[in-house]
């Protein structure tokens, strides 16, 4: 779906990326996973074309992929001078009934007449992440998708994400700082050095998103921590 | 909180009522130049009961709010292409600069060449003001978007009518509305200016001149008291409505 082909990327002096291969499948799942600061969102950004100010080569299976972003910074990706049941559909037309489904397995549908001012900051996340489930996206663009849900709500979105996922197989790219994570859903795991990241390893997982097989996780969640403090040490 | 009102609304206009007596009192200004008080608030009074000049105010007003409603119907299109469009932005950004820095006065015959000296005159100056500053408060709105907006609109693929009516309008309303306000005090100005110097007959500006001219100096007074209530009262419409519209960017 997506080839990329020794990607560099420089904010004036600072180097942010630099030799970046990877090829991403159709209908893939893929995690990545860096410290601060490394270029995850950069990269993300770039993937998305909303900057194209790289070097290096990206290439598409095809034009016009519909896609779905979660920004790092919920406030981003939503309007606001608009309702939540505005911001989800977005102009687009989409049926009225998936909106509410969606809307009421996030318990944000008692909330859709009001303003993305008047939520928490986890309500606003919950908001973004209405909407991208709510267009049917070829490709998912998630950075820290879940980095302000409560415990709770947070399991339930992971399972309707997944749920989702099994179904319609959208290419999925998902930045996250959470290991389990990433190893619970991921096809493949990309770890990425220290700024200007490149890539430490990709760990592949067998038999993915496979329940109760908690030491096949251990062994991949011991890979992950190993690479990173591999990285630290470099 | 109600003593804040009153403190505002009732104590400190009666100081000022205090000292403008005392200052007449202690002759610190020709009388003739500048009436006692008293005198000034039966004539506010005796002008507002007779309702002597609310067909003066409603002129004013009338030419106002045209002058205002062109400025909005041709500023608020032109600013959000000119805002958008950077190409049209870079060509015309010098000639509009230039333009909006001719004093409006200055145009005054220039204006009479065209349109005489009845209304049309006086509203073409005050539309002319007025559009140029909504025209630039638009344009500036919509270049200082927050870029997040554009991001989105990008990767969610959003209809064009859409974004334009929904991100790139309303994201740009807080712009406009500053721009309507600070348009309609300047529009006030002008209208009052034009209606004491472009030959006429009627509105509050001509009100006071006359006044002046017959030398009721208590009756000028309380004509500019009447066309600064005027003046706050349209302002305080065009505030009020400003905070209904734009609820969002109030922080709590
Ligand atoms: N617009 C910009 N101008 C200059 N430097 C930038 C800009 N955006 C990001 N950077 C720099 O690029 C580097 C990578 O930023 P990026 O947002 O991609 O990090 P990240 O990996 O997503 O970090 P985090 O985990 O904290 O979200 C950072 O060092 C940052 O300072
Ligand atoms: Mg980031």
């Amino acid at each position: 779906m997506i080839e990329v082909k020794n990607l560099s990327k420089r904010f004036s002096k600072n180097a942010v990326l630099k030799g970046i291969n990877l090829s991403i499948k159709k209908g893939e799942f893929i995690s990545i996973i860096g410290p601060n600061g490394c270029g995850k969102t950069t990269l993300l950004k770039i993937l998305s074309g909303l900057d194209d100010h790289y070097l290096g080569h990206i290439k598409y299976s095809k034009e016009n992929i519909r896609k779905s972003f979660i920004f790092q910074n919920s406030d981003d990706s939503m309007l606001p001078w608009k309702t939540v049941l505005e911001n989800t559909s977005l102009g687009k037309k989409i049926s009225s009934k998936k909106v509410k489904t969606i809307l009421q397995k996030v318990d944000l549908w008692k909330f859709r007449k009001n303003y993305p001012y008047e939520l928490s900051g986890g309500m606003k996340q919950l908001l973004a992440i209405s909407r991208a489930f709510v267009y049917d996206s070829e490709l998912f663009l998630l950075d820290e998708p879940f980095s302000s849900l409560d415990h709770y709500m947070k399991t339930n979105v992971l399972k309707y994400l997944l749920e989702m996922w099994k179904e319609k197989r959208p290419t999925t790219i998902m930045i996250s700082h959470n290991i389990e994570d990433a190893v619970m859903m991921s096809d493949r795991i990309i770890i990425l050095s220290e700024r200007p990241a490149k890539i430490l390893n990709i760990i592949k997982i067998d038999n993915p998103r496979s329940k109760g097989t908690l030491p096949h996780f251990n062994k991949y969640h011991r890979e992950v921590l190993h690479t990173i403090k591999r990285g630290r040490v470099l | 909180m109600n003593y804040k009102r009153v403190i505002r609304y009732v104590l400190i206009p009666g100081l000022f009522f205090l000292v403008g007596t005392l200052i007449y009192y202690c002759k610190v200004f020709n009388p003739l130049m500048f009436p006692n008080p008293l005198l000034v608030g039966t004539e506010f009074f005796r002008i507002i009961i007779l309702q002597e000049t609310l067909s003066d105010m409603g002129l004013t007003f009338y030419r106002v709010l045209i002058g205002i409603a062109i400025s909005l119907v041709i500023g608020i299109p032109a600013g959000l292409a000119i805002g958008y469009f950077k190409k049209l932005y870079d060509s015309l950004e010098f000639i509009i600069d230039f333009l909006r820095s001719i004093p409006v006065t200055a145009l005054f015959p220039l204006t009479m060449l065209f349109f005489g000296i009845g209304d049309t005159a006086k509203i073409a100056l005050a539309a002319w003001l007025t559009t140029t500053i909504i025209l630039v408060n638009t344009s500036y709105g919509v270049r200082h978007l927050n870029k997040s907006y554009f991001n989105m609109a990008k990767v969610y693929n959003i209809p064009k009518p859409y974004f334009f009516k929904n991100i790139i309008f309303y994201g740009s309303l807080p712009h406009i509305f500053s721009g309507i306000r600070i348009a309609i005090s300047l529009c006030i100005i002008l209208i009052i200016v034009t209606e004491m110097f472009i030959g006429s007959v009627n509105g509050l500006g001509n009100a006071i001149i006359n006044a002046h001219l017959a030398y009721e100096i208590p009756k000028m007074y309380a004509l500019i008291i009447i066309t600064g209530i005027f003046g706050y009262a349209l302002n305080k419409v065009a505030s009020l409505i400003e905070k209904r519209v734009i609820h969002w960017t109030k922080q709590h």
